[in-house]
């Protein structure tokens, strides 16, 4: 058996190899600098395998059926507020010239009911959520408040035809970063694992992170029941989290970033949030309506 | 030598799969979570709360319980006045609602490294996240206004418990919180905005727990913000209430709620509803709300003389009218801005309410919000004869109004200022009583202007 100073004597190869195993060894690095940068990215996590689903990844379970809690702008969102009244919203000029002028007898004629029901302003109509996995990589959220119907994909079809109420929304978990140097003080990162719903179904049910969904291609709409507009151009980019109270009440809390550059100075950031419900016997559809 | 390619080959087939992983994006990503640092309030919701502050009984959104409406409703706003209450420091748990930017940074023990705790910022106020592991203190020990604060990590949130608050008040117009009221709160960072989730536990005044979020925008080019003053010394206190009985409480008894009506009259809010309570919160209650304005609205009607008559039948100046703006022009001499820069020449909301006085007179009051995101009103009213005769005005820089009838739909309205004219108007009434169009011009020092404004009847 020849050993690698045969290997190394013979004639001829103590030229060539120098070269191959160059070749080797690089091959060899860069592979395994992209494995490790493959596996960074859940770096002292507890899982072998990388997640390759929206559902194997979820850090958080969503699921279930969840009422709005309107503790806050209430006025604006139990009933629907008077005309010109536009508290709090970044509008430009142009988006108070279509407000002013918004007309919910034209909006009913045209059958247009539905425009404060679309992606950028339902979640704040009160009502409920029935959350779902619809399949492994997309996430169904549906309102019995306008029957419409929510789907946060991780990977959205291409983007085309007709704009839609809900548009198209691409959804990516964010799980935190490791605690690193200094750390965090007590309680560090992976320190609740009180997700039993997904105890050995997801690589993260210890680290408790968020769910981002950006959603574009949406048909324009309201922000608010009295005409306040969004646009064909707006982009909505949502974080949902939930929260555990001290009595156990789950809370799902989601904050909402409407960026239309037509009718709005700057984005327009509100959170809005649900408590959820032991099971979906409240959930009621009712088809959209105008306000008046 | 001719088994290296094949060896090559064979490495490269390996490391396909490595190479393959990073190819598609996966369904997850990591993230800073870190809360430190500057950050600036967004208003986008509860404005009124959080800003110019909510009118007297407007406790609409809150889950109060039978006691934590009687206090609210007994609140009278002169009781900030009091000398005991004009230095007093927010509470922990309403700061984070005050205006505010706040500035989050944490605090690291030398000799662990470890964060010892977080401090939290808030222009007037501070509040400290210990984050050590150190136990609350017991239940005896002094409340104080900051209360006392623990937290840990879960995940990518800063959870924190707040106990031994001193009572306090939830919002501006008096809903109070005890001193054993408890909040669970949450500071998550998303992108370059920053959330807190607060959870309000007050059994004394409220059937459940108060659930709110504030938001703030980061702050990439601080200011440091000035330290507010977070009290005051004995020289400060002033006697803000000439003549009245020391250690007097300003305050409404159970059922003296005229003041609160005017909120309820304003918006159309029942007081059932305007008075909160945990129902109210919930979308069921909707339907019910639906019924008590309706029902509201029928004895209001029919209270009326010649009940049941519909606005559209009147053809006075008496009734509540609203400013369309879309059909109104406004030219000002001036720019005038709003808090966030844009043109506010034309107000963004205005009514107008004119009612019957004694004398034949005629009770104007206009309440004017001059932009969006201003929550502040101001209010003008006089009492004027329409026999041409000076009546003094208040909240307004013209001190007194003369009007003149025309005919009967039709007056004219002129405004002195130490008895020269500054603004001369015309009043003029739709024959069936549903528009008023006012046209006025006038010039107030160096400033000058004109508008037409077309006022629609509110529905009653």
């Amino acid at each position: 058996m020849a050993n690698l100073t045969d290997f190394y004597s013979r004639k001829g190869r103590l030229k060539a190899a120098p070269t191959y195993v160059t070749i080797l060894a690089g091959v060899l690095g860069f592979s395994a600098i992209a494995f490790a940068q493959g596996q960074r990215a859940v770096q002292q996590g507890p899982a072998a395998e990388v997640p390759r689903t929206l559902r194997a990844a979820a850090p958080i379970d969503l699921t279930g059926t969840w009422v709005s809690v309107v503790s806050e702008d209430w006025r604006w969102r139990m009933m629907t507020p008077p005309r010109y009244d536009y508290a709090a919203v970044p509008m430009n000029a142009e988006g108070r010239r279509v407000a002013d002028n918004w007309d919910p007898n034209a909006d009913e004629a045209g059958g247009m009911q539905c425009k404060v029901y679309g992606a950028a302003s339902v979640m704040r109509v009160p009502g409920r959520l029935r959350v779902t996995w619809a399949d492994d990589n997309t996430l169904k959220v549906e309102t019995d408040a306008g029957t419409q119907t929510r789907l946060l994909r991780y990977a959205p079809p291409p983007v085309g035809g007709e704009r839609t109420w809900q548009g198209e929304s691409r959804a990516i978990w964010q799980i935190p970063e490791a605690s690193g140097r200094g750390g965090r003080g007590a309680g560090q990162v992976a320190s609740r694992p009180d997700e039993p719903a997904l105890a050995g179904r997801s690589a993260f049910a210890d680290r408790p992170g968020q769910l981002k969904v950006v959603t574009t291609h949406m048909r324009g709409g309201y922000l608010r029941t009295n005409g306040v507009p969004y646009s064909d151009n707006a982009v909505l980019t949502e974080y949902f989290v939930k929260v555990t109270a001290p009595n156990g009440d789950e809370w799902l809390v989601v904050t909402s970033s409407v960026d239309d550059p037509v009718y709005l100075n700057e984005p327009f950031v509100t959170s809005t949030h649900f408590k959820k419900e032991p099971s979906e016997a409240k959930f009621a559809p009712t088809p959209c309506t105008v306000s008046r | 030598m001719r088994k290296l390619p094949g060896l090559l080959l064979f490495v490269l087939v390996l490391a396909r799969p490595a190479f393959a992983q990073e190819q598609p994006p996966l369904p997850f990503e990591t993230i800073s979570i870190d809360v430190d640092g500057y950050w600036n309030d967004l208003f986008h919701e509860d404005l009124w709360d959080r800003r110019s502050g909510l009118l007297v009984g407007d406790f609409t959104g809150l889950p109060l319980n039978e006691a934590g409406k009687l206090a609210s409703a007994s609140w009278e706003p002169g009781w900030f006045a009091i000398p005991e209450e004009q230095c007093r420091p927010h509470t922990g748990i309403y700061a984070p609602r005050g205006p505010s930017n706040i500035h989050v940074s944490r605090v690291v023990d030398p000799d662990s490294q470890q964060v010892a705790r977080y401090d939290v910022f808030l222009g007037i106020s501070e509040r400290t996240i210990f984050m050590d592991g150190r136990p609350h203190p017991p239940e005896y020990a002094p409340h104080v206004f900051a209360g006392f604060s623990t937290g840990r990590w879960e995940g990518h949130a800063l959870k924190f418990t707040t106990t031994h608050n001193k009572a306090g008040y939830l919002q501006r117009n008096g809903t109070p919180h005890s001193d054993q009221a408890v909040a669970t709160e949450w500071f998550i960072r998303q992108g370059d905005t920053l959330l807190l989730i607060s959870l309000i536990d007050d059994p004394g005044y409220m059937s459940e727990g108060l659930m709110r979020t504030t938001n703030w925008k980061l702050d990439r080019t601080p200011q440091r913000p000035a330290r507010a003053l977070t009290d005051c010394n004995p020289f400060e206190v002033a006697d803000e209430r000439i003549g009245q009985a020391k250690h007097f409480v300003p305050h409404y008894l159970p059922g003296q709620y005229e003041v609160h009506k005017e909120f309820q009259t304003m918006f159309g809010i029942p007081q059932e509803a305007a008075f909160g309570g945990a129902e109210t919160l919930y979308p069921e209650f909707r339907t019910k709300l639906d019924q008590l304005r309706a029902a509201s609205l029928k004895r209001t009607t029919t209270a009326r003389p010649g009940g049941g008559a519909t606005a559209s039948a009147r053809a006075d100046f008496v009734g509540e009218w609203r400013l369309n703006r879309a059909k109104s022009n406004f030219e000002v001499s001036w720019r005038r801005e709003g808090l966030d820069g844009r043109d506010g020449g034309a107000p963004e909301r205005r009514t107008i309410r004119v009612t019957p006085a004694a004398g034949g007179a005629l009770a104007h009051q206009i309440d004017t919000q001059i932009v969006a995101n201003d929550t502040g009103f101001f209010r003008v009213e006089y009492i004027a004869k329409p026999d041409g005769t000076d009546a003094p005005a208040k909240g307004s820089a013209i001190e007194t109004f003369a009007v003149t009838r025309v005919d009967p739909l039709t007056i004219e309205r002129t405004g002195k200022i130490k008895g020269a004219v500054v603004e001369t108007g015309t009043w003029k009434l739709s024959p069936d009583g549903k528009t008023l169009t006012i046209t006025a011009k006038g010039k107030i020092g160096d400033q000058a202007y004109s508008n037409l404004q077309l006022f629609e009847r509110l529905e009653e």
